[in-house]
């Protein structure tokens, strides 16, 4: 199909329009940890100045408050991910494969879970991590994340099984395999790309979560979305250290993003086709 | 090598629809025994419920004497091979083969041995380390023959294994399977919607139909290929064994003096039957003056006509395949009874033309209309 020349000039304006609209703040924020402190909200705004790493240095360097927090949001985002397949693989199996009463039912209430505002687990819980001295631990954080990765994970996972079909199971079955080595060795190899993607979501959610954290972490176990929100202090707020450790928050979905982004098309495609 | 018996096997599914019901059948050591039948006769069911991938809701399955019914699939000793293949898609064609092997706790250098030598006998060995996806329609149905075959299971159990293969192909893969068969001497129990194959491959073919309630049986006749074309048991197996089917024709015997004929119902046309004919079927003297079905076969058709009866129509069209001509006529006075007759090409009449047929009453079935069984002398 061939366009004309103002038509073609709309679509990209329009296009250039959207970009800055979503990478502005993003590159605007990126701008904020390195711009001198007097030029932060200048109007107009300055372009040209000679970047400081002043504000990356403290957060990351010396005294390097977030280098740990870092390390927190690593190792809850992680965990999250690995608590979360070991529950959610045997449940898309069994939500996929077998006859079971009310599995619509159920599958509407993992969704509903997810529609469900995440604050209204976040008091009753906190209250109960208190009571058993989880409180400030990074499993109460990996556990209560459950919440959300679970029923995603479900109902991605159970779309990739959907598609699996049954009579490679079968044949297993005849070859003698067990339940337990068709879903190892059979399932799980065919539908990788769907764990990967699922892995993925999951990490970034946990990652950027910071309700759960701010409620159930304390000054050891912090993540790094609730370091950020520490800036916002009484004695006023530091614009050049939020930016810099926002900007670090940024950089590990973005690369998982860039890294297996094939993963995610398919992934997405299958999991809103088909439910 | 083992015998496969179904006793009175009855399978009804969860959502109350009955699928199989009263089915005793017995599959002879080293047999090859096709189920054939029209789609939802429960060909498909039984084989599962051997494979154990079906409950039976009734009866006993039994393997080379031993009762498996309570056994899982994989402790049954057979083999399966699907319509689809069920090719596990991740696994080169060696592993594909190894792996019922490995599930077995087999050796690796038997294990080699034999998938090397199933490779070599379905001329696999240049695929051997390719994934099922790089492979044809025809070497993938050979690795899942191949999956089957390295087991040396008791029997093996074949759901329409050719029917997403071409045609040409079809046909190549139905003598290699039979071959195959032959020389590994396998019970082998085989289903399939397609006649032709059922009647080429089988060396009994069971047919099959969809039932309606427990008293009834899916099994209607299990046969040699000739026997079940020749002597059909009831009008199911007449009219689904033979293509283009019977032809039925609802006549009524009269007797005028020496000789038997049969009326068309509401014509004047009739159809002699010879002395010799008429004492081949004593059983047509109870039926004088009552009506039964004939059952005419496209080729028992005469033409042109030399005998002295015969039916009377125009042709309504001719088709021509070569070898065989067929011409399609309605036979008025009997309900939207359309007729295929076979004729010689070098007779083929006209679009229109006026028909006069004869029907060989040596080969002829007749049925009784309240049962619908076979009538035999």
């Amino acid at each position: 199909m061939t366009r004309s020349v103002p038509a073609k000039a709309a679509v990209y304006a329009l296009m250039l329009l959207m970009l800055v609209v979503f990478i502005g703040p993003i590159f605007w924020f990126v701008l904020l940890a390195i711009r001198p402190a007097d030029t932060f909200f200048t109007m107009p705004p300055v372009t040209a100045f000679t970047p400081i790493w002043d504000s990356v240095n403290y957060a990351f360097g010396d005294p390097g408050n977030n280098l740990p927090q870092l390390l927190n949001s690593l190792i809850v985002a992680a965990g999250a991910v690995m608590l979360n397949l070991p529950f959610s693989l045997p449940a898309a199996y069994a939500l996929s494969r077998f006859r079971i009463k009310g599995r619509k039912h159920l599958m509407m209430w993992y969704l509903g879970l997810l529609m469900a505002p995440p604050v209204a687990f976040l008091i009753p819980y906190s209250i109960l991590a208190s009571a058993v001295g989880l409180k400030g631990s990074y499993f109460s954080m990996i556990l209560i994340l459950q919440t959300l990765t679970i029923p995603f994970s479900i109902w991605l996972l159970r779309s990739f099984i959907d598609e699996v079909p049954v009579e490679i199971e079968e044949a297993a079955r005849v070859d003698g395999a067990s339940t337990a080595t068709i879903i190892g060795r059979i399932v799980l190899p065919l539908i990788l790309p769907g764990v990967i993607v699922t892995s993925m979501f999951a990490f970034v959610f946990s990652w950027n979560n910071a309700a759960f954290p701010l409620v159930l972490s304390n000054r050891e176990t912090a993540t790094l979305p609730v370091g950020t929100l520490r800036y916002f202090g009484t004695a006023g707020v530091t614009w050049g250290f939020i930016a810099a450790a926002a900007v670090a928050a940024m950089i590990p979905p973005m690369l998982i993003f860039l890294a297996l982004d094939r993963y995610v098309v398919r992934g997405l495609t299958f999991g809103s086709v088909k439910g | 090598m083992a015998t496969l018996s179904f006793q009175s096997v009855g399978k009804r599914f969860g959502d109350g629809t009955l699928a199989l019901s009263r089915v005793d059948l017995d599959v002879k050591d080293g047999e090859f025994l096709v189920l054939v039948g029209p789609s939802g006769c429960g060909k498909s069911t039984l084989l599962r419920s051997a494979a154990g991938l079906e409950t039976l809701t009734e009866g006993r399955i039994a393997i080379g004497g031993r009762d498996v019914t309570d056994l899982g699939p994989g402790d049954r000793d057979i083999a399966m091979v699907f319509q689809n293949y069920a090719l596990y898609p991740h696994m080169d064609v060696y592993e594909n083969m190894a792996f019922g092997l490995g599930q077995r706790k087999i050796p690796k250098d038997i294990i080699r041995q034999k998938v090397e030598q199933a490779a070599r006998t379905l001329d696999l060995m240049p695929y051997i380390h390719k994934k099922p996806g790089t492979l044809s329609g025809g070497q993938r149905q050979r690795v899942a023959m191949g999956r089957a075959i390295v087991r040396d299971p008791q029997c093996f159990l074949m759901d329409e294994p050719l029917s997403n293969l071409d045609a040409k192909l079809r046909v190549q893969m139905r003598a290699e399977l039979k071959l195959l068969n032959a020389r590994l001497g396998v019970t082998t129990l085989y289903v399939t919607h397609d006649q032709v194959e059922a009647m080429t491959m089988g060396d009994r073919v069971a047919v099959l139909r969809p039932v309606s309630d427990e008293s009834q049986s899916n099994l209607q006749q299990c046969a040699a290929p000739r026997e079940l074309y020749e002597k059909p048991v009831n009008l199911f197996v007449a009219g689904f064994i033979g293509s283009p089917a019977m032809n039925f024709i609802t006549v009524r015997p009269v007797r005028k003096g020496k000789t038997l004929r049969c009326t068309i119902a509401g014509t004047d046309m009739t159809l002699p039957l010879t002395p010799q004919q008429a004492a081949a079927r004593p059983f047509l003297d109870q039926w004088i003056d009552r009506d039964l079905i004939l059952g005419v076969r496209p080729e028992a058709f005469l033409y042109p006509n030399p005998t002295s009866g015969g039916l009377r129509s125009e042709v309504l069209i001719t088709e021509m395949t070569g070898a065989d001509a067929y011409v399609f006529f309605e036979l008025r006075g009997t309900a939207s009874n359309r007729i295929t007759a076979r004729i010689d090409p070098r007779h083929l009449p006209e679009r229109g033309a006026a028909l006069e047929i004869g029907v060989d009453m040596e080969r002829v079935h007749f049925f009784d209309p309240g049962s619908g069984l076979a009538l035999r002398g």
